[in-house]
């Protein structure tokens, strides 16, 4: 009894740390529970895109929306790497209500867009 | 999912992606903090206050490490693991450095109420760190992990670090004023320590992405200048060990230098890009391990020597002082037997006179003889029972002086007097001269000034085969004062025997060809008396068998 009373303070620290851990490890490594975003592929010419520089001096530019997918669909979709997989470049009927794509808004002050105008997020 | 636009990083760890800064921010940190703490560790590991260090040191690498990942690993999965950690670790080391300043300013563990608050100040950290709450997803287009409301969590973290500083700032202002010689340097040197490392930790890694998450400052780079407050503490923990042989480890300042340098010249790998460069590291390295490692041996010897000497210095002390107490019980009974025996042999002194004088009828002259050999020997026991009684009472401090204002020259010339009939009972010259033309008045005990000019006149009389004793005094009234010489032309003294003649139970070598009596304490006694009065005595010679000169010294009033 008097050793639990003098370690209770490394013992009830120690049950935390492993507790929190082992949370982690499962939500991250086992669930794939959270939400992983990326830049998609965005025509200009139908929605307002955001403008990436291909090099440091930004003489090639490039055009891109961010979507939002959850991790454990988009695992199931693409696997490990996104790069060349169509489905991670567009929400999918799967994805239900955990994904959706961010348009440039032109009111945002340091956001660089194709047009100006405000353009709502869509969602599916 | 893989962060597509950076490459996969060397050894997991080494990327090109990242700020050079990166590695020579937080490797060598991280290596100094387990280095010290593993040491101190091991050194004694069950003493709180040492596993109390380990586990920041350990906390602190473990954070850098983690960090390290967080800035080169690609993989989402295994940086959403660690992200919400940060955290966790930072409040755990913000925590820790309270429970650590707590132990080694109050020398004892912290009360179970403290503990209890502790961990609740860490439970919500812990329980909420993996969830939503804190880490919602990631970026994988910037490598980076975001949360919806981590902001409360942030918040959360940094006022953790602010009040583990305002806690152990309270620790040390109230060990301070408590505390008494040495510690009060120690809780300085730890408090600047362990302040800077927290202070510099917390401002620079949460407080800078805090802001940047605000839009308040432009580079969240400056959190790697955090990571220095660690290698500064661990400066300060050196310190504490060198000098105050802090958590209970001995080291040589020497072994710390050592130490540093392999350290930083180590550091320097993180820097240099060519092969050459990277050879001159190495073989500098080595030169530097090679000779510190002699260097370091050499200064460990001659510590364990002085250490050996100091030890013996400290016996010796002891030795002496139970000496003292001994000498000191020695004169007590000395005192104590010579008033037993003052007694007897002044009635054998006072019937002998009365026998000789012939109080008692007359006697043979054979008799009579006899009875002159009983009254010199019984004289000579009264004045040695006297000069032990005098060297009791100077060494238990209660001789008294009556003092008094006097001319020493009358003094002298009324004890030279008084001494002629022994001098030309000898076949010896006694001649005083007066050297001084102004008044030699002197403020001291006229009784014992006059005992210590007899005893010295009666001493150069008793050692001078032929010849005479010359009596002279002198004065200098620039230097304000009076000295009396006492010249023989006797046996004279070595320079050995010069040095300690003035020492308890001395005589001189060649003292018994003239005269067997003495016990050695006549001038150990005149000296002590003299300087009991505010003079001195010393004496010269040109060496045996060619005479002494004694002097007494008075300063003039």
């Amino acid at each position: 009894m008097k050793t639990l009373q003098k370690y209770f303070f490394v013992i009830i620290l120690l049950l935390l740390v492993v507790f929190s851990v082992s949370m982690s490890f499962v939500r991250f490594f086992v669930s794939y529970d959270y939400m992983v975003s990326y830049e998609t592929d965005c025509n200009p010419e139908t929605h307002s895109c955001f403008i990436g520089c291909e090099d440091d001096d930004c003489v090639d530019e490039y055009y891109y929306a961010v979507i939002e997918k959850y991790a454990k669909q988009l695992r199931q979709q693409c696997g490990k790497n996104i790069i060349g997989c169509e489905s991670a470049e567009t929400c999918q009927i799967a994805d239900g209500n955990r994904c959706s794509i961010e348009y440039c808004d032109g009111e945002v002050e340091e956001n660089v867009c194709t047009n100006d105008y405000v353009v709502p997020k869509y969602k599916i | 999912m893989i962060c597509y636009f950076f490459e996969e990083p060397i050894y997991f760890l080494f990327s090109s992606d990242v700020p050079d800064l990166l590695y020579y921010s937080h490797i060598p940190a991280a290596v100094i903090a387990i280095i010290v703490g593993l040491f101190i560790f091991l050194n004694d590991r069950n003493a709180l206050l040492n596993r109390l260090l380990f586990s920041i040191c350990i906390l602190f690498s473990g954070w850098a490490f983690l960090n390290l990942i967080a800035w080169t690993n690609i993989h989402s999965d295994i940086l959403t693991f660690i992200w919400p950690y940060f955290g966790a670790i930072s409040a755990l080391l913000s925590i820790f450095s309270v429970y650590f300043v707590y132990v080694f300013t109050k020398k004892h563990d912290v009360p179970v109420l403290v503990k209890t608050i502790f961990l609740m100040l860490l439970a919500p950290v812990l329980i909420l760190a993996p969830t939503w709450l804190n880490l919602s997803g990631f970026n994988i287009a910037n490598c980076d992990a975001y949360g919806y409301e981590n902001i409360i969590f942030k918040t959360y973290y940094v006022l953790l670090g602010i009040l583990g500083m305002i806690w152990i700032f309270c620790l040390l202002i109230q060990s301070y004023i408590t505390a008494i010689g040495k510690f009060r340097q120690q809780i300085i040197l730890m408090g600047l320590g362990i302040e800077l490392f927290l202070f510099l930790f917390f401002t620079m890694t949460f407080l800078a992405s805090y802001l940047a998450g605000f839009g308040l400052i432009e580079d969240s780079n400056i959190e790697m200048y955090g990571l220095f407050g660690m290698t500064a503490f661990m400066i300060f923990i050196g310190i504490l060990i060198v000098q105050f042989k802090a958590f209970n480890v001995k080291i040589l300042a020497a072994q710390a230098l050592l130490i540093s340098l392999v350290i930083l010249i180590s550091s320097e790998f993180f820097f240099v890009d060519t092969t050459a460069n990277k050879v001159l590291v190495g073989v500098t390295l080595l030169g530097t391990f090679i000779g510190g490692y002699f260097l370091v041996k050499s200064v460990k010897r001659e510590v364990e020597q002085r250490e050996r000497i100091e030890k013996l210095a400290k016996d010796l002390g002891l030795a002496n002082k139970r000496l003292k107490e001994l000498d000191k019980m020695k004169s007590e009974f000395v005192s104590i037997a010579s008033h037993q025996l003052r007694s007897p042999i002044t009635s054998i002194r006072g019937y002998v006179s009365m026998l000789l004088e012939g109080s008692y009828g007359a006697f043979p002259d054979k008799a009579h003889e006899v009875l002159e050999h009983v009254a010199e020997s019984s004289k000579y026991m009264a004045s040695s029972i006297e000069d032990y009684l005098n060297v009791s009472r100077i060494e238990a401090g209660t001789m008294k002086y009556e003092i008094s204002n006097f001319d020493l020259k009358e003094q002298v010339e009324s004890v030279v007097d008084e001494l002629l009939p022994i001098a030309k009972q000898r076949g010896l010259s006694l001649l005083f001269h007066n050297e001084s033309n102004i008044e030699t008045t002197v403020k001291a005990d006229v009784g014992k000034t006059r005992q210590v000019i007899m005893n010295f006149i009666d001493n150069a009389l008793k050692y001078t085969k032929e010849g005479g004793v010359t009596v002279a005094i002198h004065s200098d009234i620039k230097k304000k004062k009076t000295w009396i010489t006492i010249e023989d032309t006797g046996v004279g003294m070595s320079k050995e025997t010069l040095e300690q003649v003035f020492e308890k139970f001395v005589r001189a070598k060649n003292a018994n060809d003239v005269n067997t009596t003495g016990t050695g304490l006549g001038l150990y006694v005149a000296k002590m008396m003299i300087s009991g009065m505010g003079g001195r005595v010393y004496a010269t010679s040109k060496g045996e068998g060619h005479g002494s000169t004694f002097y007494i010294e008075y300063p003039l009033i």
